[in-house]
């Protein structure tokens, strides 16, 4: 494995699950009142991005300059839950539709009401790739970061829980949804606790890979996770399709970016 | 931290595979709006008031339908560019926007179950109805197994498709990529429309001062992208110079009064491609017809452009229709012939850009195609014809 001079590097990684409590996002009545009518998927989006800002208030601030970063938001069936109801509304012909419930239906709807929260106007792509979407994310990012599109991407992956989402009453302890920030980069050095991309490429079937793939912990979706120590920096992900991602990660130093729910 | 971006050589249109309802040839469709011919009806059974413009070929659920048009205009793209002679399918990617897919099977999945369906679907249906799943089958058909992603993007989807592979192809990431998209019509996105009050029950009307809402349409297309430095010019069809994306942080639906994300994103695409205004000869707008997109829009491209887009938008207002026209810069709006295709929107408008008929002289000047959607997402392309392309009479 060589190392490219410029690397992409995860410089941040962030996750949030969210299970009806928020503790970055601002409390005052006026936010409070604005995020109450927020989709939990919109809500963990945003409040993942607060997190971001209280713990890497540089990348945060590069973040909201749109000539250094672009955002690429991962989710595999974006506010699914608010699809059903709607679908299931016309199937029983029980119209009209909630002009709220259309519009946040689209895949691009829950990171957007996030960056109109945080009024981020970089450059935003919405993409799905199911069991891969994570993965896909990364590889776009380090493609565009090799390209010179941008000096910074936000890979923000979301996903919600359906059937906790829509569960009356939701059970007290269901995860109404999850989100995952990482800050990739591109630089001509690292630092301690970065995670260095050496190298990600698509497998086209099963033979391809070994039988160590990743689980998907969180509804379909792999999130990222810093190899643990002593691990080969190697993660592989695959679909029911045989269709995967294989990429290796090498850690700089000891400390860890790792995930804080 | 300062950091210049670059830009990508421009890429080469090798084929371009549309549909709609003026038909999948790209000269006729433009001939065809050229002339002002009626292309949109009444006649399409969704129980709304609203003139809709509908693919000849309706047999079929919706995600059917979705399939088989991204699956015919694949094999036309590959046939047409002759892209399999240059590349191996494993190095060519497909990059696909969509809105629509996954609407026919959860319906159906809900109108079997009746009022014992479970609320959040199966985990079986769940797994069929992401748009992953379309990709997946297309990559297995055509055993395309280069880069790959649904993009969801609203109605800049096909648009930011073609964007994003445009920079992978220019900046040889990826060695050559179908790029574009589709969308159909389903009842969630004319009752979602309808509830929204944005559908206008007469023919639209854009950038008009009585315009009053959007037509719905299908269709899209797909384009064949691959580095300019490996195709001749015979070859090619046009060109994709570069393209900008912002995003107004403003509102779920409706654009920024101001038009400020528009703007930059129109400003930087021709940064990007180190082109000046007055180098630009033609505009197709997003031209949605509704009173908000447009009065942003066109406050944008007056900003950007000056007396010469004002002295243009008379003009199309005027004839509300495509035309050869005198003035420097022709400004188009295609959705009064073609419907508002959603997620396909973009690409299709794209070609309709390319292949727009103006001033002989003119004809390979570069232009400018506007995609912009839900979400504040803004996507600018810019492309030309190649002297060789002979699309359009």
């Amino acid at each position: 494995m060589r190392l490219a001079p410029k690397a992409t590097i995860l410089r941040h990684a962030l996750d949030f699950t969210y299970r009806g409590e928020l503790s970055a996002t601002p409390n005052d009545r006026a936010s409070q009142k604005r995020l109450r009518r927020y989709t939990p998927l919109q809500k963990t989006l945003t409040e993942l991005l607060y997190r971001f800002q209280q713990q890497h208030p540089n990348a945060y601030k590069d973040l909201h300059d749109p000539s250094l970063s672009q955002v690429i938001y991962g989710t595999a069936l974006g506010e699914l839950g608010i699809n059903m109801t709607q679908t299931a509304a016309i199937t029983h012909d029980e119209l009209p539709l909630s002009p709220v419930k259309f519009q946040r239906s689209v895949l691009n709807a829950s990171y957007s009401q996030c960056a109109i929260e945080h009024g981020i106007t970089s450059a935003a792509t919405a993409l799905a790739r199911g069991f891969l979407t994570t993965d896909a994310a990364i590889a776009l990012a380090d493609m565009l970061l090799a390209a010179g599109d941008c000096a910074h991407v936000l890979v923000l992956i979301g996903a919600e829980n359906t059937e906790a989402v829509l569960q009356e009453p939701a059970p007290d302890d269901a995860p109404l949804a999850y989100g995952q920030a990482l800050w990739l980069s591109r630089h001509l050095s690292q630092a301690a606790g970065d995670f260095i991309l050496a190298d990600i490429r698509q497998t086209l079937s099963a033979a391809e890979g070994t039988n160590d793939e990743a689980d998907a912990d969180f509804l379909g979706l792999v999130p990222w996770q810093p190899p643990i120590a002593g691990d080969k920096g190697e993660r592989i992900v695959r679909n029911a399709s045989g269709e995967g991602y294989v990429s290796h990660w090498l850690s700089v130093g000891t400390e860890s970016p790792g995930a804080s729910s | 931290m300062s950091f210049a971006p670059a830009e990508p050589s421009p890429t080469a249109i090798t084929a371009i595979a549309p549909r709609s309802c003026l038909g999948s040839d790209l000269g006729a469709i433009v001939t065809a709006i050229a002339s002002g011919t009626p292309s949109l009806n009444y006649d399409h059974g969704f129980g709304v008031r609203s003139p809709m413009g509908l693919l000849a070929d309706r047999s079929g659920e919706s995600d059917d339908r979705l399939l088989a048009l991204f699956s015919g205009a694949i094999a036309e793209a590959l046939t047409a560019s002759g892209m399999l002679r240059r590349y191996e399918p494993k190095d060519i990617g497909l990059i696909i926007g969509t809105t629509t897919f996954g609407y026919s099977q959860t319906a159906a999945f809900f109108a079997e179950h009746g009022d014992n369906a479970p609320a959040h679907g199966s985990p079986e249906l769940n797994a069929r109805i992401g748009g992953d799943a379309l990709l997946a089958e297309l990559r297995r058909r055509f055993e395309l197994a280069g880069f790959g992603a649904v993009i969801g993007t609203a109605c800049t989807s096909s648009a930011m498709a073609i964007r994003l592979a445009h920079r992978l192809v220019g900046s040889g990431q990826v060695a050559a990529c179908l790029a574009g998209g589709f969308d159909v019509i389903t009842p969630m996105t004319v009752q979602g429309f309808s509830c929204l009050q944005l559908l206008d029950e007469n023919p639209t009307r854009p950038f008009h001062t009585d315009r009053a809402g959007i037509n719905l349409g299908e269709g899209g297309a797909i384009f064949a992208i691959e580095p300019d430095t490996r195709i001749t010019e015979k070859i090619a069809l046009g060109y994709v110079f570069g393209g900008a994306s912002t995003c107004d942080a403003h509102d779920l639906t409706t654009p920024d009064p101001e038009g400020r994300e528009i703007r930059r994103c129109i400003a930087e695409t021709l940064t990007a491609c180190q082109m000046l205004p007055e180098e630009i000869a033609l505009i197709n707008t997003h031209g949605t017809g509704t009173t908000l997109n447009d009065a942003a829009e066109s406050l944008a491209l007056g900003q950007v452009f000056g007396p010469r887009y004002d002295d243009g938008l008379s003009a199309e207002v005027a004839a509300q229709k495509v035309t050869g026209g005198e003035e420097p810069l022709v400004v188009q709006a295609t959705k009064p012939y073609t419907g508002h295709l959603l997620g396909g929107a973009g690409a299709l408008e794209t070609a309709l850009a390319m292949a727009a008929p103006i001033k002989a002289e003119d004809q390979t000047l570069p232009r400018l195609s506007c995609s912009f959607g839900f979400g504040g997402s803004n996507v600018c392309l810019a492309v030309s014809p190649s002297p060789h392309f002979g699309g359009v009479t």
